[in-house]
């Protein structure tokens, strides 16, 4: 089990690794570190005397406490030597693992791929098919919404969230959750699925995966992200999901009676039990596309979240920093001169606009597809096969897609030509794929 | 400073010579200080003088019979500046929501420049403004037509701005990207008519109310003399395993803070972002939750004491739908009965 334990300890910084440990020996905590209290009798004919298993769980906090007093005299890897060969050499229990995971999220936010889906109350479409008289129904609700209780979006506690979808998909898929809150700028609450091998169909004695590669591999694991009060839900399906269901088919051969665990379509069953789950009655919601998928969650949460640029980046991006007249008082009779920036007066500026800032959200990786391209540009680029009008699909990808092409268009007309460029290319809609 | 640069350096080792120039340094950033605080004084009273109307209108009288040579050439790019400052200052105070017009430097939208911009001021209670929020709004169709639809905003999510285009902004023909979800709307003429008041009111009073409920819980912190302690709305990250689940996760209280407000609360805050349901934790550890409706009153409310629900107090903090600025009566009400039950 070790190296895969190391490998994923080892992505995060030796105080996170730390305070991780620490968080495992909190008192409520079910893990069970190797301590001499409670040890057995072959284990302790199998020790091996380079991580010597401290008194008992207090014992083992003072250590941990003083790893984290001394600073740097304590390397990291020495710390998760510890952990992984010393006081958990058992093996690390679901919870870790996903704690784990979480902390590399804190740590770093383009951790994971991003998805944002919408929700989008079913109850219309029932209206339209319902159609005697199709105009009343929705004018009475637009009267009723006025100041009716209905926001428009779900309100979402995560725990009953959770109860509801593990009721939604139990028969189907066998799962441990873990919820965790992300704190300040996040404001999300986000569940992580890790989805056992064993089906209804394929019950085993233990539900404990054998292997620690089982238990880490990111094929298995999906995460779903809820804001507070908006009408999204965000989604990471990571790792490659189609190798690992494979793979998991070719031990089937061994001949036994095994049901074959496809990830892709089991991901596919929670995707589509998260509506279900959201719904109540006489209020339903179905998800979907807002085509927008980035890395960055920050990114994710700053474009459809709660936040500013709600869909105005690029050249609309000076609506949303922050301004000093909107501080003063109305009544307040003296003017004060705003500082204007240079910046915003370049033509370059005014097209892509703020670049930095809180309100701010780089996509890594955007796809563009561009109909009849070539039939447009036949004049000024001649290309041999002119003739048929055909679409392309670009792709984009780097740290920061839309940085990148200002950069382009700063490098004079000859790269980027202002006058032709579409509003896509500023990144103003907040989008990650697009037809132009 | 020049001042002290200058004397030889033979002189400096003086000490009479040290004092004096000493002293001729604290006087020199005294004057500065005074010439700083008169020129902002003679800034604060000009803007002042020109506020005024009487005062505008005679300089602008004077301005006009005169002759040019005799008004003060500085004179009128400051009277210009106080003008549209006031003029500013009095859309913002009247009206809240201003429409301006705003040209859109892409080339796809050149042939219907300028666009419709609106801008959604709103005041909070120090008189101040929060960043305004922007609305712009594009013509749908190519020419001829006064449909509008919403091109960009900086609007936040939990004001759900895409059903509100569909409710007040029904476009004729379909073809711009939301026809896959065309509502029945569309197919009656008599409800197509768009309306752009309506819309902008929808929006504002969204936001104005979600302003309301944030300062109106920030208030009712003041006065139960609650410290702000954390930031308002999160509530500690915390894991949460499935087999430790807790009921609705209100009875995890651990952080015990010291300082206990009025009526022995200890925590108002707003669940999540909306603020459309409140917090009240008791110092004896009871938890309760309201509901509060659009226009501030609580619709409900739950209070779960250390076993069982408290329905007593539900029904005072309840009764009579009250506004969520009286909250603080009902909790008085709600120590006053817990109190007497307790003896």
């Amino acid at each position: 089990m070790a190296p895969v334990v190391a490998k994923s300890l080892s992505r995060l910084s030796r105080e996170a690794v730390i305070d991780l440990a620490l968080s495992w020996l909190e008192d409520r905590r079910t893990s069970k570190p190797y301590l001499l209290n409670n040890r057995r009798l072959f284990e302790v004919e199998e020790e091996d005397y380079l991580h010597v298993p401290a008194e008992n769980i207090e014992a083992l906090r003072l250590i941990y406490r003083q790893f984290q007093k001394d600073g740097s005299q304590i390397r990291k890897q020495d710390v998760i030597d510890r952990i992984v060969d010393g006081d958990w050499r058992r093996g690390l229990s679901l919870h870790q693992h996903a704690s784990i995971d979480f902390a590399y999220l804190e740590q770093n936010d383009a951790a994971l791929r991003w998805s944002a889906l919408r929700l989008v109350p079913l109850a219309r479409e029932e209206h339209t098919l319902q159609g005697e008289d199709e105009s009343y129904p929705s004018k009475k609700r637009r009267k009723l919404s006025h100041d009716g209780g209905n926001p428009g979006y779900p309100q979402v506690s995560p725990q009953t969230f959770l109860a509801a979808l593990k009721a939604e998909i139990s028969p189907l898929v066998k799962a441990h959750y873990h919820l965790h809150r992300m704190a300040a700028p996040y404001d999300l609450t986000i569940i992580r699925l890790y989805i056992t091998p064993d089906t209804a169909f394929r019950p085993r004695s233990s539900s404990v995966p054998r292997r620690a590669r089982e238990a880490t591999d990111s094929g298995r694991v999906m995460y779903v992200a809820l804001p507070d009060n908006c009408p999204y839900v965000y989604v990471s399906l990571s790792g490659s999901t189609g190798s690992a269901g494979r793979g998991r088919g070719a031990r089937d051969s061994k001949g036994r009676v095994m049901a074959k665990v496809d990830m892709a379509t089991m991901k596919k069953i929670v995707l589509e039990a998260i509506p279900k789950a959201l719904s109540r009655p006489q209020e339903r919601w179905a998800l979907e596309s807002t085509k927008l998928t980035a890395k960055s969650l920050q990114s994710v949460c700053e474009l459809r979240g709660n936040q500013k640029p709600g869909t105005g980046g690029g050249a609309y991006s000076v609506f949303t920093i922050k301004t000093r007249a909107s501080q003063s008082s109305p009544v307040d009779v003296q003017v004060q001169e705003e500082p204007t920036e240079s910046d915003l007066r370049s033509p370059v500026g005014q097209r892509f606009g703020h670049m930095t800032g809180e309100h701010y959200a780089a996509l890594d990786r955007v796809h563009v597809t561009i109909k009849n391209l070539i039939q447009r540009d036949a004049d000024t680029c001649p290309d041999p096969l002119g003739k048929d009008t055909g679409d392309a699909g670009l792709t984009f990808a780097g740290s920061d897609v839309f940085l990148g092409l200002r950069k382009l268009a700063e490098m004079g007309t000859a790269y980027v030509d202002l006058d032709r460029m579409p509003a896509w290319m500023t990144g103003e809609m907040g989008v990650s794929s697009l037809t132009g | 400073m020049a001042l002290a640069a200058s004397p030889p350096p033979a002189v400096l080792s003086d000490p009479a010579h040290q004092v004096m120039s000493d002293a001729l340094d604290e006087e020199i950033v005294q004057v500065r200080a005074e010439i700083q605080a008169l020129t902002k004084r003679r800034k604060l009273l000009a803007s002042s003088l020109l506020s005024s109307t009487e005062v505008q209108t005679r300089l602008s009288h004077f301005r006009d019979t005169a002759d040019p040579i005799a008004t003060s050439p500085d004179l009128t790019p400051l009277l210009e500046s106080a003008k549209t400052h006031s003029q500013y200052n009095i859309h913002r105070l009247a009206f809240g929501a201003t429409a301006f017009p705003f040209h859109d430097p892409s080339p796809e939208l050149q042939s219907k420049n300028p666009l419709l911009g609106i801008r959604i001021d709103i005041c909070d209670r120090t008189g101040r403004y929060d960043d305004p929020y922007y609305l712009f709004c594009v013509r749908a169709g190519d020419r001829g037509t006064q449909d509008l639809r919403i091109h960009r905003h900086t609007i936040p999510a939990l004001v759900p701005l895409q059903d509100y285009e569909k409710t007040y902004l029904p476009l004729a023909d379909e073809g711009y990207g939301s026809s896959e979800d065309s509502l029945a709307v569309d197919d009656n003429p008599e409800v197509r008519t768009q309306d752009l008041h309506g819309l902008v009111e929808r929006v504002r009073h969204d936001l104005v109310s979600w302003r309301l409920r944030q300062e109106t819980i920030e208030l009712l912190r003041e006065e139960l003399e609650i410290p702000p302690a954390r930031l308002p709305s999160s509530e500690s990250p915390r894991n949460v395993d499935i087999g430790s689940e807790a009921e609705d996760g209100d009875s995890d209280d651990e952080d015990d803070h010291e300082q206990i407000g009025r009526f022995g609360v200890r925590e108002v805050s707003s669940v999540s972002v909306d603020a459309r349901q409140v917090r009240i934790v008791w110092a004896d550890g009871r938890v309760g939750r309201l509901r509060i409706s659009d226009q501030g009153s609580i619709e409900k409310a739950v209070v779960i004491g250390r076993d069982d629900r408290v329905r007593d107090q539900e029904r005072i903090l309840t009764d009579g739908s009250p506004r969520l600025r009286d909250l603080i009566k009902c909790l008085e009400r709600v120590e006053r009965r817990s109190s007497r039950r307790g003896k």
